[in-house]
């Protein structure tokens, strides 16, 4: 048998789905292997700190990030809006310093008029112009830089002087003085308001190149604050990037190599590691996944060790199981065949197949006078080895069987082709030629004596597996079970012949026996019945007692010689029935005819009732009346008064014959043994009632023979019932 | 009418010399034969009205003799009483099949036998 192939399942592997990498993977795999993005995630990753306090961390960064961000935009809008209030300042200056030009051309002109005019009216517009001057001026001033002090009051002067000149020109014209007053106005008014128009100028050109100035800051301010929004933009995106860059792929790094470990655990690959950098949850489920990894690879070996173990127990058992199955085969050879070769070579042939591939093997029976080994099977021998081994026997103690039977032990020969080797000589050269190298010899023994031996040779050198060696020897003690059934077998076969002869003979001799006392014992109660028939003249009364006598013993002797016949041939299976109708109640008639004599001389009621409905049987009539005229003669034998009766029924396809007397009966271990040959009630019995003990065996012999059943129901003192059974008609029906 | 011939075909004297005793004082004619060849011989020269066969015979037995004398015109109705000494069963039966008219079974009583031969024979 070859070993079943164990086969430990494993559970086929899904594979994960392969995710072809997009454009974003590929460059993120760039970016984690070829830039410092790759040691920073990994430093990320092995930060002592819990996932969620990661993430807390990254979107705090980002939010200061933004805070900052915040914080300069609004520092920027300050500074623009000062820019801006300073550009308003100077405007306002500018539009003063205008005003102020203008209240001088309005003085100037109302100043005109006066002299023209020289009404009242006039001259008080100048004055509350001139107020009015004063007030611009005292407003321009409150917002002068301090550079522009100088000129304003310088403007003042000029206007304090211009005042006098008015109010020295509005007397005069008050005086009537107009030709003085129009001097005075030229001479010293005109070239005052000449003045103060050049510094008013001069005040908004210098205030006009401050608001330029003021704008070009403006404008710088704006075109800075743009610059580092747009750059803190910039960062932060750039910053939020990173760390969502990093923070992620800390996270996914790991998932990933648990994905890898755990596509290699499913794979079988049991006692993969999975290393990450990460000191966080997934750092503690790597480490759980390598523990978890390293219990089924324990749990792997374990099983694989135990598979292993199995495997090996396995082919183990297979080969007990074939040697089982070949001593099976073997035990079944030795108990179903007679045949001694037949049974050998089945020895030899399933030794051959358990021991090598290619071999060859023998097995010889010891003959214990000549001490010699003859050969009786083969198995795989070519001709020239068998011719090797047929030339001659090998005597006791000769090569390695004779040495096996010589030691009562196996031999082995481990490599023929050692000269040193324990080999027949005249056999060895055939061996080596056949290409065998290494041979065991197993002695067959009954007790230590020597039957014969086993051996088997192999091509390949070396010892035998004790296994092996074991299993021959128990084909060793089978084979020696054969040689002796065969030898018993042989015996037997002899002696049943012998006993088949005597019984022949013992036939004949009956047979003729029964002949050579008939033949007398017709001549004495013939001329006894004709002396008392009165053949020889009338015999005197006191004779007749003696004579009847002798015929009384003469048919008794005759009864004798009849039963000893019938039970001789039944018991050498030579008695056979001789079948045909017959009607029972002839039976019945016949035998009450010839017994009724007896009963009358005893006083005994002796009926017979047999059913009217019973058919013409079918079966050994002279038999079945032998049967019955046996037990009616028994029971009107033994019963010293009273009645014997006789009765038939018909069951069916059966008939109960049966004999019922008011006789002695019988005890119940009486019972057990009455039908058996020779045996009556006791000595006492057999010389009051006489008799052979023979007609009741003989009786049950022949019901049985009809395939019936003979049996008695009796109590010692209130008599017996013999009955039997026997088919209505023999081989037709349901048996009796 | 002519005396009637009862042949008689056994080995024993005895059994031979009780018939000669029985048949004594009856009309009847014995012939003897110690053997089947003899009982088939005479029974061929004498032609007699009927034979007492026993069955077990010297030479050849009481069947064959039987057999022989049916097989022969002249003598195949001649009435042939087989006797056996019921040694082996079936006598009766091959006696019937080789030809006998009728079968007695050793031993016999001498009357009974007187019997049958005065219903297959009668005296006159």
């Amino acid at each position: 048998m070859v070993p079943r192939q164990v086969e430990l399942a494993v559970e086929p592997v899904v594979p994960a789905p392969q995710t072809t990498p997009g454009q974003g993977e590929r460059i993120a795999r760039l970016l984690l292997t070829r830039s410092p993005l790759g040691s920073l995630v990994r430093r990320v990753a092995g930060i002592h700190a819990s996932v969620h306090s990661k993430l807390l961390g990254a979107f705090f960064l980002i939010a200061l990030l933004l805070i900052a961000m915040g914080a300069m935009s609004l520092r920027t809008i300050t500074n623009v809006s000062r820019q801006s209030r300073l550009l308003d300042q100077a405007r306002d200056r500018v539009d003063a310093s205008r005003q102020i030009e203008h209240a001088l051309g309005v003085q100037m002109n109302f100043t005109r008029n006066a002299l023209i005019l020289r009404d009242e009216a006039t001259i008080e517009s100048i004055l509350r112009e001139n107020n009015r001057f004063h007030d611009t001026l005292a407003r321009l001033e409150g917002a002068a830089r301090p550079g522009e002090l100088e000129t304003i009051q310088r403007i003042r002067a000029a206007q304090d002087q211009v005042m006098t000149t008015v109010a020295h020109v509005a007397t005069l014209i008050r005086d009537g003085k107009h030709d003085e007053a129009m001097t005075v106005h030229l001479s010293e008014g005109y070239p005052l308001y000449r003045e103060i128009a050049t510094l008013v100028t001069r005040v908004v050109r210098t205030e006009e190149a401050g608001m330029g100035e003021l704008r070009q800051n403006v404008e710088s301010a704006n075109h800075r604050a743009l610059l580092l929004m747009g750059g803190f933009a910039a960062a932060s995106i750039f910053l939020a990037l990173v760390l969502g860059f990093v923070t992620s792929w800390s996270f996914i790094l790991p998932v990933r190599e648990a994905e890898a470990f755990l596509g290699r655990v499913a794979k079988g690959d049991f006692g993969a590691t999975i290393d990450v950098p990460n000191r966080d949850e997934f750092g503690v489920l790597a480490g759980r996944m390598n523990e978890m990894s390293r219990e089924l690879h324990h749990l792997y070996e374990a099983q694989r060790r135990l598979f292993g173990e199995l495997e090996v127990r396995n082919r183990e058992l297979g080969r007990s199981v074939e040697e089982l199955r070949a001593l099976g085969e073997v035990g079944q050879a030795v108990s179903s065949s007679l045949n001694l070769e037949t049974v050998l070579t089945t020895i030899v042939a399933r030794s051959v197949q358990l021991s090598t591939a290619s071999g060859a093997g023998v097995i010889y029976e010891y003959d214990d006078v000549a001490q010699e080994f003859l050969l009786r099977a083969t198995h795989g021998m070519d001709a020239a080895l068998g011719e090797a081994l047929q030339e001659a026997p090998i005597r006791l103690g000769e090569g390695a069987l004779g040495q096996a039977g010589l030691t009562r032990a196996p031999v082995h020969v481990a490599d023929i082709l050692d000269e040193r080797a324990v080999v027949l000589a005249r056999v060895r050269p055939a061996l080596v030629q056949s290409g065998y190298r290494s041979l065991l010899a197993v002695p067959l023994l009954l007790d230590q004596r020597i039957m014969g031996g086993l051996a088997v040779w192999r091509r390949e050198p070396g010892p035998f597996d004790p296994a092996v060696v074991n299993v021959l020897q128990a084909f060793a003690t089978q084979s020696v079970l054969a040689i002796q059934n065969a030898r018993l077998f042989r015996e037997l076969d002899a002696k049943s012949r012998e006993l088949e002869a005597a019984s022949r003979h013992k036939s004949a001799f009956l047979a003729n026996m029964s002949h050579e006392l008939r033949t007398p014992l017709n001549a004495i109660l013939g001329f006894n019945e004709m002396i008392l028939g009165d053949i020889y003249g009338d015999v005197p009364a006191d004779l007749r007692v003696p004579l009847a006598d002798i015929q009384s013993s003469g048919r008794h002797l005759l009864r004798l010689i009849n039963n000893v016949l019938d039970l001789s041939k039944i018991e050498a299976g030579h008695m056979e029935l001789t079948l045909g109708d017959y009607s029972a109640q002839d039976t019945v008639a016949s035998v009450r005819t010839s017994l009724r004599a007896l009963a009358d001389d005893k006083g005994l009621e002796f009926v017979a009732t047999v059913s009217e409905d019973i058919p013409v049987a079918y079966g050994d009539g002279g038999r079945v009346m032998q049967c019955l005229m046996n037990l009616a003669g028994n029971a009107l034998k033994f019963t010293r008064q009273g009645r014997v009766a006789i009765s038939v029924e018909r069951h069916g396809h059966v008939l109960v014959y049966r004999v019922a007397d008011t006789g002695i009966g019988m005890t119940p271990d009486r019972i057990e043994s009455v039908f058996a040959e020779f045996r009556q009630g006791d000595a006492a019995i057999t010389s009051e009632f006489g008799g052979t003990g023979l007609g009741l065996s003989i009786s049950k012999k022949f019901v049985e023979m009809h395939g019936g059943r003979i049996w008695v129901e009796s109590e010692p003192g209130k008599g017996s019932t013999f009955s039997f059974s026997i088919p209505l008609r023999l081989g037709e029906g349901s048996p009796a | 009418m002519s005396v009637r011939t009862i042949l008689h075909v056994e080995d024993n004297e005895l059994n031979r010399k009780m018939i000669r005793d029985l048949l004594r004082r009856t009309a009847y004619r014995l012939i003897e034969a110690p053997d089947g060849e003899a009982g088939v011989a005479i029974a061929r020269g004498e032609r007699p009205d009927l034979i007492l066969m026993d069955v077990q015979l010297p030479k050849i037995s009481g069947i064959e003799a039987t057999r022989r004398l049916r097989a022969e015109p002249a003598t195949a109705d001649i009435p042939i009483i087989a006797i056996t000494s019921f040694a082996l069963g079936g006598d009766e039966q091959r006696a019937k099949e080789a030809g006998a008219s009728a079968y007695l079974a050793k031993p016999y009583s001498p009357f009974t036998l007187l019997g049958m031969i005065r219903a297959l024979l009668p005296e006159e």
